[in-house]
């Protein structure tokens, strides 16, 4: 994949406004409050439910929080690109991985909005509030 | 100090090398020269000067290239101005010299060469020379600039100190010329640390925000180990009720009549422990499956992607299994797919490499290719998610009713065992249910418990950190208090001793000022004596105790002020020549008389610019044996230049 | 008044504080003769001078 000086990324970022949210899904000792084992897997999902809402945000300027690209291994990386192809039509944002990035970035920085009001505004614990998501 | 000798080169109208050599001897120590008024006598006592301090410090200095010189060479050629001057002090011989040079311009006119350059070298025992590299700070060392106009003294200003407003020339000079400003800076310094040191310890935390961390800490400490020691105690109880409770359920068991109850309840507690279990370990199971909750999201959005690779590929504008190596081999090799060898220029050439231009850049085919069979993949396993997650959710719901059908059980069992008929076994199972209750709320209290510890090793990590800071900030206000004492002593010191440092000074100099007054004036003066009081008036007492100086002629006035320089001079210890540009002028005969009586002896080296008007006669006289060295600055009109000539 | 002069003027005065003006004095005539205009690049030298001095003496 080319990777231009200017667009060149092996990471992704997550603003710190919405960090709080990603640490309340995963710090807590008992799973049924944390349903999820890493902020990537959260950022992930938050990528996919701001693209099925049609949302997209950009991060503010302010500090961020940076995933390695690594630490999303092959599938990972195929999710983001088909979001990427998925969201321009065209298969030549390929060759732009920062266009990429961003692309998930932003989807994820509103989609994160919708996992707070799903799983921690709802009553009942996360865990369930999220099976309760997914088999819907 | 003393002068030894003075070479102009191309200086003003000093043309050429000229020299003068400065009279040494410790009783024929003047050395005069003369000149009529315009021939020059300034621009040597400017020389001298330049040549000490430069024309940074030399005011009103003017061109110094010689025109005479400038004449005389060729457009682009150069002049060389200097001035050197050979000197000693503390028995150490210097040499020094100045210079500038400039460039005559086809036009005439004269354009600067260089920056003035300055040199000064040593001579040591041996006769060799060393150089000193800062003659500057030498000089200054010897005659600082700022009171070179008391002893390179300008005789248009002669009678400066002696004027009504004179108080804050008076001052001043005493100030300069006596060090005090030395004093006074040194003081303002210190005073200045003093407010910066004040400041920053005003910013850094002391002992007492140490303390106060340190009390919180030891806080945190307690309540650590109160809760630490609670919660041994708690678990302790926890199990003696358990203990209790085991105890019990052995004598429930031999109780023949409840026997089969006890334990059949044994049995439904254990179970109900296992289902539990089973509970907790469904729901760490299915977290790891939540976990990759986007798997199962993204399902939609990976089979649009896919759908997109599809069409792309589907209209040719990416070929599906064709590499765009394989064309360019093709073409290079001139054969097609099929074998069939084609023409360069023919229509399948053409073909191919519309087919090679259309396709997409190797490195996004490639691409393209990978993260189709990556997506191929994820949605094979995203729908396996899925119906993992609804199984485990199944097995959830059937734990969580048999256990509810246990608990149903155990409840009805315990009705029975208290409503039973015998009294001790009603006692007993009353008992059982109240060690129960009672490891219940322990549970729940270790629990919070844990929270209170965890919370209290927290917070004393923090403060630990902190008072590491603090500590290090209360060493740094102890460091700074110090230094805050040091400079305020300091500067008190001064404050108490500048006064009186002063007031010394200036009664030094009225003595001398009186001593060499009196003895220029003529004797019988009605003065009685020279004051300089606090207010630092300069002003002659008659006998009656008033300021005579609105009655002082402007002789007078003038001597007084020659007092007091040289006065100052004495008492200001400064190994220095009196180097006096035209000071007779203005005096009246008389005055000047007195003065050159007793001139020399006030100094140890004495050089006069004079005109002839100003030394005759009895003035003369008077200097005579004590003239060393002589000399006549001739002007001549012709050439506007000046010839030193040695008499 | 020579300057060595000026430093006796404080001889009744404890050892620390005699060596702190002594050094003070010596370069305030160092500072006086080098630089004729006292300007702002000058006294931020002299002010890190009297620092480095006073921090020498308090380990004295």
């Amino acid at each position: 994949m080319e990777q231009n000086e200017a667009s060149r990324r092996d990471r992704v970022y997550i603003d710190d406004a919405v960090m709080d949210i990603y640490k309340a899904l995963t710090d807590d000792p008992n799973p049924e409050q944390s349903p999820f084992a890493t902020y990537k897997d959260i950022f992930l999902l938050a990528a996919c439910l701001g693209f099925q809402h049609g949302r997209r945000k950009q991060l503010s300027s302010g500090a961020r929080t940076t995933i390695r690209l690594d630490v999303f291994r092959e599938e990972g990386l195929g999710l983001l690109k088909a979001l990427a192809i998925a969201d321009t039509g065209d298969v030549a944002v390929l060759q732009k991985l920062g266009d990429v990035l961003t692309i998930a970035e932003e989807y994820a920085h509103a989609g994160i909005y919708d996992i707070k009001a799903q799983l921690l505004d709802e009553r009942g614990r996360p865990l369930w509030n999220l099976v309760g998501l997914l088999t819907s | 100090m003393k002068l030894e000798r003075l070479t102009l080169e191309n200086f003003r109208q000093y043309y050429g090398r000229q020299r003068i050599e400065f009279s040494k001897d410790s009783k024929r120590h003047v050395t005069v020269i003369h000149g009529v008024n315009g021939s020059g006598k300034t621009s040597m006592f400017i020389a001298l000067n330049w040549c000490l301090y430069g024309k940074d410090v030399v005011e009103n200095i003017g061109n110094l290239i010689s025109k005479e010189a400038m004449q005389q060479i060729a457009p682009g050629e150069l002049v060389q101005t200097s001035v050197e001057l050979a000197f000693s002090h503390d028995e150490q011989k210097y040499i020094m010299r100045r210079s500038v040079a400039a460039v005559r311009q086809v036009d005439g006119t004269i354009e600067p060469y260089n920056n003035e350059e300055v040199i000064m070298k040593r001579i040591i025992a041996s006769g060799e020379a060393k150089d000193e590299l800062s003659p500057g700070t030498v000089i200054n060392a010897i005659l600082p600039a700022n009171v070179r106009t008391y002893f390179l003294f300008d005789g248009e200003k002669i009678d400066n100190f002696a004027r009504p407003e004179a108080v804050s020339e008076v001052k001043e000079a005493i100030y300069l010329v006596l060090r005090l400003e030395i004093l006074d800076r040194a003081r303002k310094h210190l005073k200045e640390m003093e407010r910066r040191y004040l400041k920053d310890l005003v910013q850094t935390s002391g002992d007492a925000e140490l303390n106060a961390l340190e009390q919180q800490i030891k806080q945190e400490e307690v309540v650590q180990k109160q809760a630490e020691t609670r919660y041994a105690e708690v678990q302790r109880e926890i199990e003696l009720a358990r203990q209790r409770m085991t105890e019990i359920d052995q004598e429930l068991r031999e109780k023949a009549v409840v026997s089969q109850l006890q334990q059949e309840r044994e049995q439904i507690e254990a179970s109900a422990k296992v289902a539990s279990k089973e509970q907790e370990n469904l729901i760490e199971e299915i977290q790891t499956k939540t976990t990759s909750a986007y798997m199962i999201v993204a399902s939609p959005i990976i089979a649009h992607a896919l759908a997109i690779l599809d069409d792309k590929r589907v209209k040719g504008q990416i070929p599906s299994n064709v590499r765009q190596q394989f064309v360019e081999d093709l073409l290079q090799r001139l054969v097609c797919i099929c074998g069939r060898p084609f023409a360069e220029d023919g229509s399948e050439y053409k073909s191919l490499l519309t087919l090679l231009e259309n396709s997409v850049p190797r490195s996004l085919e490639n691409e393209v290719l990978d993260t189709n069979n990556q997506l191929l993949v994820f949605q094979a396993n995203g729908d396996n998610r899925l119906s993992e997650i609804k199984r485990l959710m199944q097995q959830r719901v059937n734990v969580k009713e048999r256990i509810q059908i246990l608990e149903a059980r155990l409840s009805e069992l315990e009705l029975q065992l208290e409503g039973s008929p015998l009294e001790d076994v009603r006692q007993l199972e009353k008992k059982r249910q109240h060690f129960q209750a009672d490891v219940e709320s322990y549970i729940v209290e270790c629990s919070s418990l844990e929270g209170h510890i965890a919370k209290a090793n927290k917070q004393i990590e923090k403060l630990t950190k902190e008072i590491t800071q603090a500590r290090k900030s209360s060493d740094k206000a102890k460091h700074l208090s110090r230094k805050l004492e040091l400079a305020q002593q300091g500067a008190k010191a001064i404050d108490e001793k500048y006064q009186q440092t002063a007031d010394d000074m200036r009664l030094q100099i009225e003595a001398k000022t009186n001593e060499i007054f009196k003895s220029l004036v003529w004797k019988d003066s009605h003065f009685q004596r020279v004051g300089l009081g606090p207010d630092y008036n300069l002003e002659v007492i008659d006998r009656y105790g008033t300021a005579a100086r609105p009655e002082l002629s402007a002789g007078e006035r003038q001597v007084l002020s020659l007092s007091f320089i040289t006065a100052m001079a004495q008492v200001s210890e400064e190994q220095a020549p009196l180097v006096m540009d035209t000071p007779f002028g203005r005096l009246s005969s008389h005055h000047r008389n007195s003065i050159t009586a007793n001139l020399p002896s006030l100094t140890s080296q004495l050089i006069l610019f004079v005109t002839d008007e100003e030394l005759r006669d009895e003035a003369r006289q008077n200097l005579e044996p004590y003239i060393g060295a002589e000399y006549r600055l001739n002007f001549d009109d012709a050439t506007g230049c000046t010839a030193i000539e040695e008499c | 008044m020579q300057k060595n002069r000026l430093a006796e003027i404080f001889k009744d005065y404890p050892p620390t504080i005699q060596h702190l003006l002594k050094e003070v004095l010596q370069i305030e005539q160092q500072y006086i003769t080098a630089n004729l205009n006292t300007n702002s690049g000058a006294l931020k030298e002299i002010r890190e001078k009297v620092d480095e001095i006073i921090e020498e003496s308090c380990k004295r």
